[in-house]
């Protein structure tokens, strides 16, 4: 186990050096010049030629792309994130407040998605071919196509302005008070319907297959109940799979945040990498990712974990 | 079973796709009518004192230290607790606020401000001419890297007390717009706060305005509480929360839903919308102007011909009712008609496609099934333009109205960047672009025509026939940049907008206008043609 703790964590790292070498050169080879969105033209229209040089040799542009990249690894290597070119900031700090919002949406998205998605996928498939399977399935395909812009802006009309119900927008602190928790609950509805469908799809077509196996005839034939045969029996086994695809699902949320957290007004790591794109402030864009594919590592990683606490006939050695 | 299967399918999901879209489409009418706003200003009411107001910006504030941020957003973002030696009010004409007079000598290169003496910072320290001193000298300071040192550095010489109220500004070299700058680069902040908290300033700042500082929650929201101690007397309202708002539709669903009461920008699109809701809409002209930029020297609009007929061809009032829902100003020539440099004297491009079409038939470019040729060139125009979807329909009604006088016209779309790289490279013929120009006066518009500047995407200055242009720009602007006495820069700028109409150095298109949406409860507040809400007379009434 500990041994697979460690062989996992040194995997990592080229799996993170390799993100960070694709999103660098992405970033610096892709047309648009970050200096020019420091000076943009309806801004500071009046910026000479010596003024924008002066700006580059400042923030080390002017230099190499291989000299640029390699002080950008050892930077990052002693846990340094460098400064926004656009407000001059240190990133780590601004980071560091954004990752504790965009965790807390994603939690509460993926516990949306678990507790709906697993349920649903199960009623479908003990109740196959009826009338409830028909509604989840299409539900289901509803909030798999439908676009989270769409989505969460539909429900900020109906919830914040038609039934007042919720504030349309918003931070007002952590969730774990009422007060911080009423401004998350559209925006994590908004970022777990995408992934409730899929779950409810991917266990509702794992719980088929399973069912159809011979150890769940020999179970109810066994005369045992059929609530048991389903949630000991059947259950378990069909989540294997849907703990793989959770894992990849709360990555996908962590990107997903990008659009919630723009239309709700969400102070989150997505909505810093969006506003570094559009910018073209590097390491911004950089540093974000980066934490982007931590995660990504850190939940594939849990996942992992996970299934040894599931199936025991899963070993880490 | 299986057709039964496939109607229950079928039933289910056109019961959800309609249930959404009667919700999206009708909802807006649900809306229950509430007690119609009153048509024109109720008589005078009392202020009232208490009430945090809330308003809306576009994104988060580079920095809270105000020397370390130069961009719009900031700025209005920073406004309740900051103030300036002068400012400009809702007329455009210049107005005391730490400063109660000021004079400047003859050769302009001495300007002395007479400071109010009963000014506090919010630290409850003095605001003194020491005070305006330290902040010039922060400003000037390299290693603070302030966002306005490239403003005053080429200018300020030094700043002098001259005694505990009064302060002299000595300049390397006369300077035109040193007055305005004031206004806006250099809000006062403590200099005990300033040197006690170090860099931790940032998180904390201090200014003189009627409004504190309380908390800074980045990406969401500012608070500011009442300043008592304020020279202007104890403001109104408790408090103002400004929120970051970047999304323009979740701005309308806020003021809509009454949760939020002012903002700075909505869509055109948006106003009616919001006036049904019996939401206040201000409109001002912005610190910007529109132009088509022309890349001077490559391709037919290297004719001044055809930069002519470009310019009569394109029916600039459609689009301004079609795409900006009527939004704007026509152009004349780059000046907005309420800027004291705007010229009657320039003429006008006016619409007019008969005009276009015999101005390419004279200089040669021959029409053959629908497209002009002149010695087998065809008259090719390329529209180049960023992927913002305003600016790409605005590009291919151009390209609509070019092709119907004989134009071989393209659009190319290109993502933000990109486009700025081909801007400046000058790879496009025409573009749809935008500047801002401070103050309203033709700062900007100037510059970038002269052959230094970073934004001038013309090539003017590669251009054979046009280099004595390109070099009487050049002059002209060195010449305002110097010059404080207005009717002298309002020659200077005349003859530069005659010039650009002349030699249609770029298409005058239109002056874009903002819209402020303010609810009906809030009074006092001022609003100014920069878009700057001051808030400090402002009260809320009591609405339960």
């Amino acid at each position: 186990m500990q041994a697979f703790i460690v062989k996992r964590l040194l995997l990592a790292i080229p799996t993170l050096l390799a993100v960070m070498t694709i999103v660098f050169f992405s970033m610096h080879l892709a047309p648009g010049d970050p200096v020019d969105q420091m000076i943009p033209p309806d801004m500071e229209g009046s910026a000479r030629e010596d003024m924008v040089e002066r700006i580059r040799a400042q923030y080390g542009l002017d230099k190499p792309l291989h000299l640029q990249f390699l002080s950008y690894i050892s930077r990052i290597a002693r846990l340094d994130f460098g400064n926004s070119l656009r407000t001059r900031r240190a990133i780590a700090p601004d980071l560091r407040r954004r990752i504790p919002n965009t965790l807390q949406l994603g939690a509460m998205a993926t516990l949306i998605a678990v507790c709906l998605g697993v349920t649903f996928g199960i009623i479908s498939a003990v109740r196959r071919d009826t009338l409830l399977d028909n509604a989840t399935m299409v539900g289901a395909l509803f909030g798999v196509s439908m676009p989270s812009f769409f989505f969460g802006y539909m429900m900020m009309l109906i919830f914040g302005l038609y039934l007042r119900w919720l504030p349309p927008s918003g931070f007002e602190g952590h969730i774990f008070q009422w007060a911080g928790f009423r401004y998350a609950i559209m925006p994590a509805l908004t970022l777990g319907t995408a992934s409730t469908a899929v779950l409810a799809r991917f266990t509702r077509s794992s719980m088929l297959d399973v069912i159809s196996q011979d150890y769940i005839r020999t179970a109810r034939s066994k005369g045992l109940g059929e609530r048991i045969v389903i949630l000991r029996h059947a259950l378990r086994n069909a989540l294997i799979p849907v703990i793989t695809l959770l894992g990849i699902q709360f990555g996908a949320m962590l990107s997903g945040s990008v659009i919630t957290e723009t239309v709700f007004s969400w102070p989150g790591v997505g909505r810093f990498l969006i506003q570094g794109i559009t910018t073209r402030d590097f390491p911004v864009v950089q540093g974000t990712t980066l934490i982007i594919a931590l995660g990504f590592v850190i939940a594939n990683f849990l996942t992992d974990l996970a299934y040894g606490f599931i199936d025991p006939r899963i070993r880490y050695d | 079973m299986n057709n039964r299967r496939r109607l229950m399918f079928a039933l289910v999901a056109i019961f959800i796709v309609g249930a959404m879209v009667a919700f999206a489409a009708c909802a807006p009418e649900t809306e229950p009518e509430e007690e119609p706003v009153e048509p024109d200003e109720p008589e005078e009411l009392e202020p009232q004192k208490g009430g945090v107001v809330s308003i809306a910006v576009g994104g988060d504030p580079h920095s809270l230290d105000y020397h370390l941020q130069s961009d719009w957003v900031s700025r209005q973002a920073l406004q309740p607790m900051f103030e300036s030696l002068l400012y400009y009010d809702e007329n455009e004409e210049l107005q005391p606020m730490l400063a109660e007079d000021w004079d400047y000598s003859e050769d302009g290169m001495t300007f002395t401000f007479y400071l109010r003496e009963d000014v506090k910072f919010h630290d409850g320290t003095d605001f003194n001419a020491e005070a305006v001193k330290f902040n010039f000298d922060r400003i000037l300071d390299p290693e603070v890297d302030s966002r306005h040192l490239p403003t005053f550095e080429p200018y300020l010489d030094e700043v002098e007390v001259v005694d505990e109220y009064t302060v002299r500004f000595h300049l390397l070299e006369p300077w035109g717009d040193f007055l305005g700058q004031v206004t806006w680069s250099s809000m006062m902040q403590s200099p005990t706060a300033i040197e006690e908290m170090g860099d931790d300033y940032a998180n904390n700042p201090v200014g003189t305005g009627p409004f504190m500082f309380d908390e800074y929650e980045p990406d969401s929201h500012i608070d500011y509480v009442r300043f008592e101690d304020y020279w202007g007397g104890e403001p109104y309202l408790d408090g103002i929360r400004i929120r970051v708002i970047p999304e323009a539709s979740t701005r309308v669903v806020e003021l809509e839903a009454g949760t939020l009461d002012m903002a700075y920008g909505v869509e055109a699109k948006d106003v009616a919308r919001l006036e049904d809701a019996g939401v206040i809409v201000e409109e001002r002209s912005t610190a910007t102007y529109q132009t088509l930029a022309v890349s001077l020297p490559d391709g037919p609009v290297a004719e001044r011909d055809v930069r002519r007929a470009v310019a009569h061809a394109i029916d600039r009032q459609t689009i301004i009712d079609e795409i900006l829902d009527g939004a704007a100003e026509i152009s004349r020539a780059g000046v907005p008609s309420d800027s004291p440099y705007y010229s009657e004297n320039v003429p006008e491009l006016e619409y007019d496609p008969e005009k276009a079409k015999q101005l390419l038939e004279d200089a040669g470019w021959e029409l053959d099934n629908g497209i002009r040729y002149k010695d087998g060139e065809k008259l090719e125009m390329d529209i180049l333009t960023s992927d913002a979807e305003q600016r790409v329909l605005i590009s291919e009604i151009m390209q609509e109205q070019l092709s119907r006088i004989g134009f071989d016209a393209d659009v190319t779309t290109l993502e933000w960047g990109a486009y700025l790289d081909a801007m400046r490279a000058g790879d496009y013929h025409v573009s749809y672009w935008s500047l801002a120009t401070y103050a309203h006066e033709l700062g900007t518009g100037t510059m970038n025509l002269r052959s230094d500047a970073h934004w001038n995407v013309s090539g003017i200055y590669e251009h054979p026939e046009l280099a004595e242009v390109s070099e009487r720009i050049d002059e002209i602007v060195e010449e305002v940049a110097v010059t404080v006495d207005v009717e002298r820069r309002a020659e200077l700028l005349e003859e530069f907008q005659m010039m650009v109409v002349e030699e249609v150095l770029f298409v005058p298109m239109w002056h874009v206008l903002s819209h402020n949406p303010v609810q009906p409860w809030v009074h006092g507040y001022e609003l100014n043609n920069y878009n700057i809400f001051w808030m400090r007379d402002a009260w809320i009434e009591d609405t339960d």
